[in-house]
């Protein structure tokens, strides 16, 4: 164990990524993916790029994890593994689905970091909004609908359903496994509970 | 249902080196994405079809059933955007306020190709790679770190488990007089979001006690590993990359340089 000191992360930590992120890609391929092309009436008003609606749901495990490990940079590893199981399993975005998780990864890092990785609410949901943010800006352009009208209506959309659908979410989830007490150990910083 | 996963075979797909199969992939889906055009779309989607069929010798019923699930996707982004973007031409069609025109029209068949093409490109390389090599070409070729790569066959390791384990949970909800009589999506969600947090406490247990038998066999101690399949890279498989490098070289130049490129409706 001689280099284990100078690695970001921990045996534990890479085994939880691999636990989450089958959960996260099996959630991704099967559930969210065929979910958000449903033409929600409620989105219609968004025309080609109504399913960014729901894209938030994407958004729970990244943020989740980077709850439950509270370590700078734990979302965009996690990301580009779930990205590669995502892949595996059969997301019909094949190896750009690598890039889009670890987008998604670099996203909720960058906002954790400005609450130097407490586990908080706000927190949680500036990192959904971000981390949906970012992906669905990268995501406009490759399936050809790029304007103005798409980003900018896009994007307020895609913070909204970030936050609410993505960092609500993954902050209960964490939430209701610390009052479990297996989190115990896990993570730098104690939990700060909703009163 | 048509799966998106590994189909065993002995084509050139499945021989090429998974890193150098997907850095073209990579490259392949921004030449793709350089340009929004009928034509253009088409091109790369009868490119990505023939490889497919040709080089992949993927089972073409098979390959078209994927392709139509997602034709579906592709027509209905294509047909929002003819609706909603019909630019500034004549209008082919009108019906109160939906105006289709012909220039909405060619953009939503361009969405649609590109849709196609990239579905394509990505049914290739899942369908012809074996998880367990790209690992294994991931860590070797690519040198991503190896206890980064293990995470990955973690996971894949832990898929039929979560699947047993869910099964115990709903057991044990069903016992409690939980029913899954109820059919209907709502009521689906419903018992399948209670199944989160008990799968993920009993998933968290497995990893830690998982990290612990790794730690104790000295998981992580060296940087280094010894390999039991060595990947190398073939010429061929260089040379086929190489080629689509200087595809992607003059395309950029054709679209970006020149400014022939239309990635942008406006």
């Amino acid at each position: 164990m001689t280099t284990q000191n100078r690695r970001m992360f921990s045996t534990t930590d890479l085994m939880l990524m691999a636990v989450i992120a089958v959960v996260g890609s099996l959630l991704a391929v099967f559930v969210f993916n065929p979910l958000i092309l449903v033409p929600f009436p409620v989105f219609l008003f968004l025309g080609p790029i109504s399913w960014v609606g729901l894209s938030g749901l994407f958004l729970i495990t990244p943020v989740l994890i980077g709850l439950l490990i509270q370590r700078p940079g734990v979302a965009t590893v996690y990301g580009l593994v779930q990205g590669l199981l995502e892949m595996l399993f059969g997301n019909p975005s094949g190896p750009l689905s690598i890039l889009y998780a670890g987008l998604e990864g670099l996203g909720v890092d960058l906002s954790l970091a400005l609450f130097r990785w407490r586990a908080n609410l706000p927190g949680a949901l500036l990192a959904g909004a971000v981390g949906n943010l970012i992906v669905i800006v990268v995501y406009i352009p490759v399936f050809g609908l790029a304007s103005a009208a798409n980003f900018i209506v896009g994007g307020i959309v895609a913070v909204i359903s970030g936050a609410l659908l993505g960092g609500l979410p993954a902050w209960l989830i964490a939430q209701a496994l610390h009052r479990t007490g297996v989190t115990a150990g896990l993570g730098r910083k104690p939990y700060e509970e909703i009163k | 249902m048509t799966r998106l996963t590994y189909l065993p075979g002995d084509s050139f797909f499945h021989r090429m080196d998974p890193t150098v199969k997907l850095a073209w992939n990579f490259l392949a889906a921004a030449l793709v994405a350089s340009h929004l055009d009928p034509l253009y779309g088409a091109l790369w989607f009868g490119y990505a079809f023939g490889l497919a069929v040709c080089l992949a010798r993927l089972p073409l019923r098979r390959y078209l059933r994927l392709v139509a699930v997602f034709a579906a996707f592709g027509l209905s982004l294509g047909l929002w955007q003819a609706v909603y973007n019909p630019g500034g031409s004549p209008a082919l069609w009108a019906w109160g306020p939906v105006h289709v025109t012909l220039k909405g029209l060619s953009t939503g068949v361009a969405i649609l190709f590109r849709v196609l093409a990239l579905t394509s490109l990505a049914a290739v390389f899942t369908l012809t790679t074996e998880p367990a090599r790209l690992m294994e070409s991931l860590i070797q070729v690519a040198r991503l770190p190896y206890r980064l790569a293990y995470t990955v066959y973690a996971g894949l390791r832990f898929m039929p488990l979560f699947q047993d384990e869910a099964q115990i949970i709903s057991n044990a909800h069903q016992v409690r007089g939980v029913s899954d009589a109820d059919t209907g999506l709502f009521a689906r969600l419903r018992l399948n979001a209670s199944l989160v947090v008990p799968l993920l406490v009993s998933g968290i247990r497995r990893a830690r006690a998982a990290a612990i038998a790794m730690d104790s066999r000295a998981f992580g101690a060296y940087d280094r590993r010894t390999v039991l399949h060595p990947q190398r890279l073939r010429r061929r498989d260089l040379a086929f990359l190489l080629g689509h490098v200087v595809l992607a070289a003059a395309l950029f130049y054709y679209f970006v340089i020149l400014g022939q490129g239309r990635l942008f409706i406006g």
